[in-house]
């Protein structure tokens, strides 16, 4: 695992000192990060919006227990994906409105957002993502979106490397079974317009 | 391309199954890291500077002595005397060894309560753990994907 950057250490110990422009160039370093994250963990912006929030405050409440040897984002990522996890099982015992369940369908009629075809792909890629198991999108999100090694993974999500291959390894197949999904529903919207 | 049981792939194979994973993304114009909104460090950081850092922590160890402080004062009262553990700080009819006895007097009927339906407070707690158990069993550690599909 790569060694931190040195400002890192320095912003962490003004952040812990109280120092409030330390705390907001790590916010602002880190943001579209966890963003990301959160967005292809819950797959909606909006409660990606309050992940990232609510990380960073956990983040900040907790920072005297930040090893320094370990590079800030990943420790960041850590708290990121427990939330993520935390907030995946909480959502099975809301209630669903038909507008939920229609997000985690698949889509067979094209609507509005679906116009731009840029969007389009990214939300069937998305669709795809939401329908692996949490345990299997964390480390295809870890894997392909923030580029981490199964090393870097393992210490997120508190894995061993071999468990990070395996998952990942399922993980990739369900991925391409899901996008072949996704791109049968693709071409039929193609014929069909 | 199909290979052997999980885990078991080679650096080659390994490297083989990751560019192809990384083209099939590719193909749909992945991975891209999605934008967050341009004002949202901003919101993270004022809502940080008015959220008071460690508030709440700072008294907690003290709520978790008070049940305890409670406990071993009811004890000592209802087995022993209620006299007892204040005249430890003093005389129990003034400063401190008083309000420690105030204590114990308020710890005793605790007691008596809780020793009254301990068979209910018991099977309570029976049925709360069993419910507990089942809930996490079957909810909780069920994959994702099995309850949304």
């Amino acid at each position: 695992m790569s060694d931190p950057p040195s400002d890192e250490l320095d912003l962490v110990n003004r952040a812990c000192a109280g120092d409030q422009s330390a705390c907001a160039t790590i916010v602002q370093r880190y943001t579209g990060i966890l963003y990301n994250q959160a967005y292809r963990m819950l797959g909606d912006a909006f409660e990606a919006e309050d992940a990232v929030q609510e990380v960073f405050l956990r983040a900040f409440r907790h920072l005297q227990s930040y090893d320094p040897s370990r590079r800030l984002v990943t420790w960041l990522l850590t708290i990121g994906s427990n939330y993520c996890i935390d907030r995946l099982r909480r959502r099975r015992f809301n209630w669903l409105t038909l507008e939920d369940v229609a997000f985690w369908l698949p889509s067979t009629q094209p609507g509005p957002e679906r116009s731009a075809l840029q969007s389009a792909q990214r939300e069937a890629v998305q669709r795809a993502l939401q329908r692996l198991p949490e345990s299997y999108r964390g480390v295809t999100v870890l894997r392909y979106w923030h580029d981490l090694s199964y090393d870097e993974i393992g210490a997120i999500l508190g894995l061993t490397e071999a468990t990070v291959k395996t998952r990942l390894h399922r993980a990739r197949k369900m991925l391409q079974e899901a996008l072949a999904a996704e791109e049968e529903v693709w071409n039929t919207e193609g014929m069909a317009s | 391309m199909e290979y052997g049981r999980d885990g078991e792939l080679t650096d080659a194979e390994l490297a083989e199954v990751e560019a192809e994973t990384r083209a099939l993304l590719a193909r749909w114009g992945e991975p891209k890291m999605a934008a967050p909104p341009a004002d949202l460090s901003a919101r993270v950081v004022r809502r940080l500077s008015t959220t008071p850092a460690h508030r709440g922590w700072r008294w907690r160890p003290l709520w978790l002595a008070a049940p305890l402080v409670l406990l071993v004062l009811g004890v000592w009262g209802l087995s022993i005397d209620s006299n007892g553990p204040a005249s430890l700080f003093g005389d129990p009819a003034t400063g401190a060894g008083r309000y420690v006895l105030g204590i114990t007097l308020v710890a005793k009927p605790l007691w008596h309560l809780w020793l009254a339906g301990a068979g209910w407070w018991l099977l309570g707690l029976f049925v709360l753990v069993g419910a507990g158990w089942l809930w996490w069993r079957l909810i909780l550690d069920a994959p994702l994907a099995e309850v949304w599909q």
